[in-house]
């Protein structure tokens, strides 16, 4: 072999070597759906080639932590340290696991804040609408409330230092509207610890994103339409960081003699509130997103406002009204679909 | 007359193959690299509103009209690249920008509110909010 030769053969293994390199350094995505917490779940990140088994190895541990969180925050099925235990044991102080102590923290004062609208303390009321609906009786008014019982979220005794809870006797709790948007930020912890930078979770009603793929600052979400699953109202534009959640009257139901009482309860009464079709908030924390979409879903517009003022929290907002009107905060940028049929207030 | 000699490199058979195999190979996994990306996309919108989106890699005229049904312009997809045929604006610069085709590119015209742009089929949505 001589030189030339040699010259040859080394250039064209460097143009094969790299263009193999940058094949397998190319962005990929990973994804999959899983049906965790009464809803699909699905889990996408975003990474190159070369870690493609990290990245499927990372996203089925970020479907475990949804199964934990899940499995810590339920009320209807025990585990040690879990909802459903802590509701056996109200009245005596319980050891509880971490994440309940986190999501109690978070979601109790919010009782204060929406004056008893946004109220962790329905799983008995919850219990009362999901028996009718089985029973096809329509529950009075007077059952709800008195199901809610004297005591509030407020009696409830957190002690952070040695993992305990003291629920009241008259109370058990149902974190329905706390623990996925508390998941999501809880994958979102564990994602950003596996060193991956960009990821979207959708949970069905909560989205959080990580980062944003690598051809643009933003991630594309599209609203479905509160009256049908095949329409989107319109698109908004995620940056890094932000969840978005959704409550609706459409979504989740209970369906008595034919008519449909949404499944958002009001903490005051224990009757379903119908203000709105749908309530869409974007912040920057996934409990927050899920709480304070309740939160306004159940609260009057001009209440709601007062109760973001008070938050530290960046928020934007959007109703859809029973009249079809849309109201909007400044900052909630949505890019309607063409054949949209709301309005603008 | 003396004629200058081409002279080649002397290898055996082995080594042709060597050589061609590996660029073959680089070649194809080039190849191959480019033809994963999803297919781009031509959003065209009138007076801020989504009049439609075609895909760039289907060759076809598009009458863009305005929401009374008057024709504004002519654009045509060709090649996987798109361009503003005719247009009943008074300036025709859209005719004048020309054929575009990457991602992100835009073609305006003032006069009629119309605006081509080309955006990546995956850019398209993320994810759904229910």
């Amino acid at each position: 072999m001589n030189v030339k030769k040699l010259t040859l053969i080394i250039i064209s293994s460097i143009i094969f070597l790299s263009l193999i390199y940058f094949y397998m350094n190319r962005n990929i995505v990973v994804a999959q759906t899983q049906f965790i917490m009464n809803t699909t779940i699905e889990i996408k990140l975003f990474g190159k080639n070369i870690d493609k088994q990290k990245l499927v190895k990372t996203m089925n541990r970020a479907f475990d932590i949804m199964k934990e969180v899940e499995d810590k925050s339920t009320s209807y099925v025990e585990y040690e340290g879990n909802a459903a235990s802590l509701n056996k044991h109200r009245g005596e102080y319980y050891m509880v696991n971490q994440d309940l102590i986190e999501q109690l923290s978070t979601s109790i004062p919010f009782y204060k804040l929406t004056s008893g609208e946004f109220n962790i303390g329905l799983y008995r009321t919850v219990n009362i609408w999901k028996n009718a609906t089985d029973k096809n009786y329509l529950p009075s008014r007077e059952e709800a409330l008195n199901s809610i019982g004297n005591s509030t979220p407020d009696d409830i005794i957190v002690d952070k230092f040695n993992n305990r809870v003291k629920l009241p006797e008259d109370m058990e709790i149902d974190l329905g509207g706390v623990s996925k948007g508390y998941a999501l930020d809880k994958v979102i912890v564990f994602l950003k610890n596996s060193n991956i930078d960009i990821a979207l979770i959708n949970a069905g009603g909560n989205i959080i994103t990580l980062g944003t793929p690598v051809d643009r600052d933003y991630f594309n979400i599209a609203i479905q339409d509160p009256q049908s699953i095949n329409k989107i109202l319109g698109t908004v534009k995620l940056n890094n960081g932000q969840a978005i959640a959704t409550s609706g009257s459409y979504s989740r139901y209970y369906e008595i003699n034919g008519e449909k009482y949404s499944h958002i309860l009001s903490g005051n009464s224990g009757y379903p509130k119908h203000l709105y079709k749908s309530v869409t908030v974007i912040t920057n924390k996934g409990i927050i997103s899920d709480i304070l979409s309740t939160s306004l879903f159940l609260l009057s517009i001009e209440n709601g406002r007062k109760l973001i003022e008070k938050l530290d929290y960046p928020v934007e907002f959007l109703y859809i009204l029973n009249d079809d009107t849309i109201i909007k905060s400044e900052g909630f940028k949505i890019e309607y679909s063409q054949d949209n049929l709301y309005k603008d207030e | 007359m003396n004629i200058p000699k081409i002279t080649f490199i002397k290898m055996n058979k082995k080594e042709y193959i060597l050589i061609a195999g590996l660029l073959i190979l680089g070649l194809l996994s080039y190849f191959f690299m480019y033809n994963i990306e999803p297919g781009a996309m031509v959003k065209i919108e009138v007076s801020q509103k989504l009049y439609g989106t075609y895909a760039l890699n289907k060759d076809q005229e598009i009458l863009v009209k305005d929401s009374k049904g008057v024709i504004l312009c002519t654009s045509e997809i060709k090649d996987g690249s798109i361009r503003v045929k005719s247009s009943t604006c008074t300036d025709k610069i859209c005719i004048k920008e020309g054929e575009i085709s990457s991602s992100g590119q835009t073609i305006i015209c003032l006069p009629n509110q119309v605006v081509i742009t080309v955006i990546n089929e995956k850019e398209q949505i993320d994810g759904v909010l229910k």
